[in-house]
């Protein structure tokens, strides 16, 4: 059972999705049952498969259907991968129980077995495109999760499906580029083994197919991940989804991408590949860069909240970019830090905030005003999450941040460090305003209707436990480092 | 010409791709759109199938018995073609999911040109 972690890490979400289907037509109130126990199963699994990494200090190597590697499909979990698992299946697990009421409320007793069953296959996509090793694998993986995000968000108000198709015509075009780039480093190798690549790659780094090949990966992934320019479907797709995808989706979907983004490049291409050789991460970094600036201004003119978590999102991801950009190995950890914090952080934001939407059923910024008397818990958390972002020190955000400018400094990327300052300047008037509206005490008018609706105790819970997250995951963050530190790749930097 | 006639089958798949392309990107109407998308996946797909070919060779089964050694250059290379029936698997599920969100569009707007659901999208 414990040599088969790896497989079923994907494979369990993914059966118990058809499972969760099925029993829903005769019994709908299991379908958020077995979502719990298969979500709660993998953190379990993600949990040990972590612990075996820090325990054996090396990779785990899986392979389907006992054929070896090159041949065969290899997934394997190292110390980049262990840490992304862990925190996309626990974050997945806490986001499906905070939001139970709120799909109960959204979908519609009808339905709910459905939008389960597609959110387990949400999960298997995100999973699976972090475990596996095999690069046609991973736009398969891609695909599925990119699916069930189309359905997830297209059940949303009006306005949705259309937001969905675009969405859906964007990430087409990013997973096309990505399968004709794979396809371009078939030609040249013959295979489609990530570590079977690598090898073969060494003595091909003047081809031009190559750079083409990695062009095209890098464009398609770029899409799917929201980068600066091609960020377009983002906003539109994630604020006019449900509450309860919105907050699945958009702390997860985006990071996990980037995870993609360093594993093609820095373990698939030698680590000066993609930096040195030909500087294409630099080059996307100048443009995230600016592109960050122009999220932020774009957040702070945003007067739905949701829509402005939305902008926020996009210029976190784009920190991610800065730190690979700043080409060594204090950004590149400040990079996977982030990672995995800016899901924690995101995570709490939206939860917070569909938690405070359920009961104010607005998100306009006017509605808000006032309400920190009434809803404490909550709106308390949600500044929490925004002073995380900010990077203000107990909490998580002020490390990776940190790292990222300590690597920008040592690299000295003058330009990216001003914008990256100016961007957390912009992050905190936007979070700033909010607290201003909340903590207003004259003219909370809309108020005092009786019909008072209370956070659920798994809702709360949900909402403190993540809170506790961002300051425990601050104290450990010496910790982390010390074990991304011991990611192989790093010390080709 | 001789970089066209010996590479046509990059040549066509690059075709193809610009066509989708522009009809993703420029036509306004929502079916269109899905059919420029589908062209862009075909495109795909048939070049991955192009690159397994090979002039001379033979469907790539081997038979029992055999006493020669295999030769891989006799054979034509089936592993592009297996992956490509995921890629059309996936192609027929985004069609799918397309089609269905361009009916949910009709029911609501009773229109599926983008400009009209822009139009009503700003009206509310």
């Amino acid at each position: 059972m414990k040599a088969h972690w790896p497989i079923l890490i994907v494979a369990l979400p993914l059966i118990m999705s058809f499972v969760t289907f099925m029993t829903g037509i005769c019994y709908r109130a299991a379908a958020y049952h077995l979502t719990v126990i298969t979500a709660a199963f993998s953190t379990f699994i993600a949990i040990c498969l972590f612990i075996q990494v820090i325990v054996e200090g090396m990779t785990i190597s899986y392979h389907i259907g006992g054929w070896e590697p090159p041949w065969g499909i290899e997934y394997a979990v190292d110390h980049l991968n262990a840490l992304v698992l862990l925190a996309t299946s626990l974050i997945g697990l806490l986001t499906i129980i905070h939001s139970r009421k709120i799909v109960a409320r959204e979908i519609g007793g009808e339905k709910t077995h459905i939008f389960y069953a597609l959110v387990l296959l949400q999960i298997t996509g995100l999973l699976g495109m972090t475990v596996t090793s095999d690069v046609f694998n991973l736009y398969v993986l891609l695909e599925i999760a990119s699916f069930s995000a189309y359905g997830l968000i297209a059940v949303g108000r009006k306005g949705a499906e259309f937001a969905a198709l675009r969405y859906m015509i964007f990430g087409t075009v990013g997973a096309g580029a990505y399968l004709l780039g794979v396809g371009y480093l078939y030609i040249l190798t013959g295979s489609l083994n990530m570590s079977d690549l690598l090898r073969l790659l060494s003595n091909l780094y003047g081809s031009p197919t190559l750079l083409a090949g990695l062009l095209f990966i890098l464009l398609g992934l770029a899409i799917k991940m929201a980068a600066f320019p091609l960020h377009g479907w983002l906003p539109d797709a994630y604020s006019q989804a449900p509450a309860s995808t919105s907050t699945l989706l958009a702390p997860l979907f985006t990071k996990v991408v980037a995870y993609v983004i360093i594993r093609i490049c820095f373990t698939v291409f030698h680590p000066s590949f993609a930096l040195h050789t030909y500087p294409l991460i630099p080059i996307m970094g100048a443009i995230v860069g600016v592109g960050i600036i122009v999220m932020g201004v774009m957040a702070i003119a945003q007067s739905d909240i949701r829509r402005m978590l939305c902008y926020i999102v996009i210029a976190e991801v784009g920190y991610i970019i800065l730190g690979l950009a700043a080409g060594n190995r204090l950004g590149m950890i400040g990079a996977i830090l982030h990672i995995v914090y800016d899901m924690f952080m995101m995570a709490l934001l939206f939860n917070a905030w569909a938690t405070i939407y359920e009961h104010l059923k607005s998100s306009h910024i006017s509605a808000w005003r006032g309400i920190s008397k009434k809803y404490p818990l909550e709106v308390a958390t949600f500044i929490l999450g925004g002073l995380s972002v900010i990077g203000i020190p107990p909490f998580c955000g002020f490390f990776s941040k940190w790292f990222i400018i300590l690597g920008l400094v040592e690299g000295g990327k003058w330009f990216l460090l001003a914008t990256l300052l100016l961007s957390t300047l912009l992050a905190a008037v936007c979070f700033f305003r909010i607290l201003e509206q909340t903590s207003l005490t004259h003219g909370s008018n809309t108020m005092d209707d009786r019909s008072e609706k209370k956070t659920s105790l798994s809702e709360g819970v949900v909402l403190a436990s993540l809170s506790a997250f961002l300051i425990i995951l601050g104290a450990v963050s010496g910790y982390l480092v010390s074990f991304i530190e011991k990611i192989p790749f790093l010390g080709a930097l | 010409m001789e970089l066209i006639v010996s590479k046509f089958n990059y040549w066509a798949y690059i075709v193809m791709i610009l066509v989708g392309l522009y009809g993703m990107m420029v036509k306004r109407n929502l079916m269109k759109k899905v059919i420029g998308m589908n062209i862009f996946q075909w495109s795909i797909i048939l070049f991955f199938i192009s690159i397994g070919a090979k002039k001379g060779a033979t469907v790539p089964i081997i038979i029992k018995g055999t006493e020669h050694a295999v030769k891989a250059a006799d054979y034509i290379n089936p592993l592009p073609h297996v992956l490509m029936l995921t890629a059309i698997v996936v192609g027929v599920a985004t069609t799918g999911i397309a089609l269905a969100l361009i009916i949910l569009a009709y029911r609501r707007y009773r229109t599926i040109e983008e400009d009209r659901i822009i139009e009503a999208l700003k009206k509310r």
